[in-house]
């Protein structure tokens, strides 16, 4: 039942994510010399896929991305519906493998976005979409994105965590349902 | 070792890799038309947030007008000075069109050639912005079902700011000015003059990451200079004639050295959340 209020989420998010939701968060001044990408959805699916199911959050992923393709126009099908289920595949992965606790999960999360931002990137350089160079890529986008981003988590890792999180041993079990 | 991914995954990450690399080579560049399922998808999600827009941009635009408050008897002054200049143009309008009538009919204009110059302007709301930045487009609130068709070019009351690429039933898709590059084959340059030096020409063909656009293939004896006003020329037969894009702020010899390079500074602004209500223009049929 939970999945699909998460789910929901995922979709609301998305939504308000294309509208004015940046402009009224960050200074006007940044905005000109950075290029900020709010990655509120990513992150939420994230946490979902850590605490949750990894399986579902690849699903989502690609549900979402292949979403954000299509309504924005991209200049292909593919490059956000590719990365978005491989960063939350990679954080679930993660979460199985390791002890979490909340600093190897806000590192997860930020190493999953920087990948996430990292493989769209690559796949634009690689069709030559973007005429960006790795330099400026890593000043103007990664850094600012990150760190903006990293706020947001850190405002929903507690709920999120607390409405979330399965009991260890059952997660996997329970994951599917 | 520590093992992170099973054979089979990594099969099967491989796989996936390969098939979505296929996927991407196959839908790039120019589609034509979309796939049913796109357009429903776009159209649904586009109407959604429509809906989330209007609050939203009412809370933006609070923000802006505290911050705007102090210029505000600036603007003031400025706007009463073109109210003035506006009703002297009107009537300098008025008996033009008159005089370009008279001249047309004594000519003997065909239709199709009286109409050549008339352009329709459909009045457009942005519905959202691409969250991603390295590709630069929005979305508005018009579509095939409103006459819309794909390359038209859209403007701001301020001048030029793109061109229509994709169109569902009720929305479509704008690409800025601020994705062209040469590299990129998704854009399309913009063949340009000057209103002060109408035999001029250029070619705008790239996007500055100083925010500027970059002027090219303008010959060596042309006579812009700086602070030209830019216009469309019409030429590409992609942008119609006459769209202000903005002022010529350098001129330098190219890269190549055969033919000078110039910067110009738009407009109209090409920041995608600054944008609110745009119009999409609508030629006559050729």
């Amino acid at each position: 039942m939970k999945n699909r209020y998460v789910a929901l989420i995922l979709l609301f998010s998305f939504l308000l994510e294309g509208s004015l939701l940046v402009p009224w968060l960050i200074p006007a001044q940044w905005q000109n010399k950075l290029l900020l990408a709010p990655h509120f959805t990513l992150i939420i699916l994230l946490l979902f896929s850590m605490l949750r199911s990894r399986h579902l959050g690849l699903v989502f992923g690609l549900a979402i991305g292949l979403m954000q393709d299509i309504v924005y126009a991209s200049p292909m099908l593919g490059p956000h519906a590719f990365s978005m289920a491989f960063a939350a595949y990679a954080a679930g992965i993660a979460a199985n493998r390791i002890k979490m606790n909340i600093t190897l999960t806000f590192f997860v999360v930020s190493f999953c976005l920087l990948v996430y931002d990292f493989t769209i990137f690559s796949i634009y350089y690689l069709f030559r979409i973007t005429p960006m160079a790795y330099g400026d890529l890593v000043t103007q986008l990664l850094t600012p994105s990150l760190l903006f981003n990293l706020l947001f988590a850190v405002l929903i890792y507690v709920p999120a965590r607390k409405w979330l999180e399965v009991k260890m041993e059952s997660r996997d079990v329970e994951s599917i349902t | 070792m520590f093992k992170l991914l099973g054979n089979k995954k990594l099969l099967l990450l491989l796989a996936s890799l390969i098939l979505f690399i296929a996927l991407m080579g196959l839908t790039l560049g120019d589609r034509g038309r979309m796939t049913w399922p796109e357009k429903f998808v776009k159209d649904t999600v586009s109407f959604a947030q429509s809906l989330i827009y209007k609050p939203a941009a009412r809370a933006a635009g609070f923000f802006d007008n505290m911050r705007s408050l102090r210029m505000i008897y600036e603007e003031n002054a400025a706007l009463k000075k073109k109210l003035n200049d506006y009703a002297k143009d009107t009537a300098r309008l008025n008996l033009l069109e008159d005089q370009v009538l008279q001249l047309e009919h004594a000519l003997e204009f065909t239709d199709r050639q009286k109409a050549a110059n008339r352009y329709r302007w459909h009045f457009a709301e942005v519905v959202s912005v691409n969250p991603d930045p390295l590709v630069r487009t929005v979305n508005i609130n018009l579509g095939d079902k409103d006459g819309i068709r794909i390359n038209m070019a859209v403007a701001t009351v301020d001048g030029l700011i793109g061109r229509v690429t994709e169109v569902s039933p009720f929305y479509s898709t704008v690409q800025l000015l601020s994705a062209i590059d040469y590299e990129n084959a998704s854009t399309k340059a913009i063949a340009a003059t000057t209103l002060e030096h109408r035999e001029s020409f250029g070619m705008i063909e790239r996007y500055t990451s100083d925010g500027l656009l970059e002027m090219n293939k303008i010959q060596d004896s042309d006579l812009m200079e700086v602070d030209d006003t830019v216009i469309t020329s019409g030429f590409g037969e992609v942008f119609p004639k006459g769209l202000v894009v903005g002022t010529v702020i350098s001129r330098r010899v190219g890269d190549t050295g055969i033919t000078h390079t110039a910067l110009i500074r738009p407009s109209a602004s090409l920041d995608g959340y600054k944008l609110r209500e745009v119009f999409v223009i609508e030629m006559p049929e050729p």
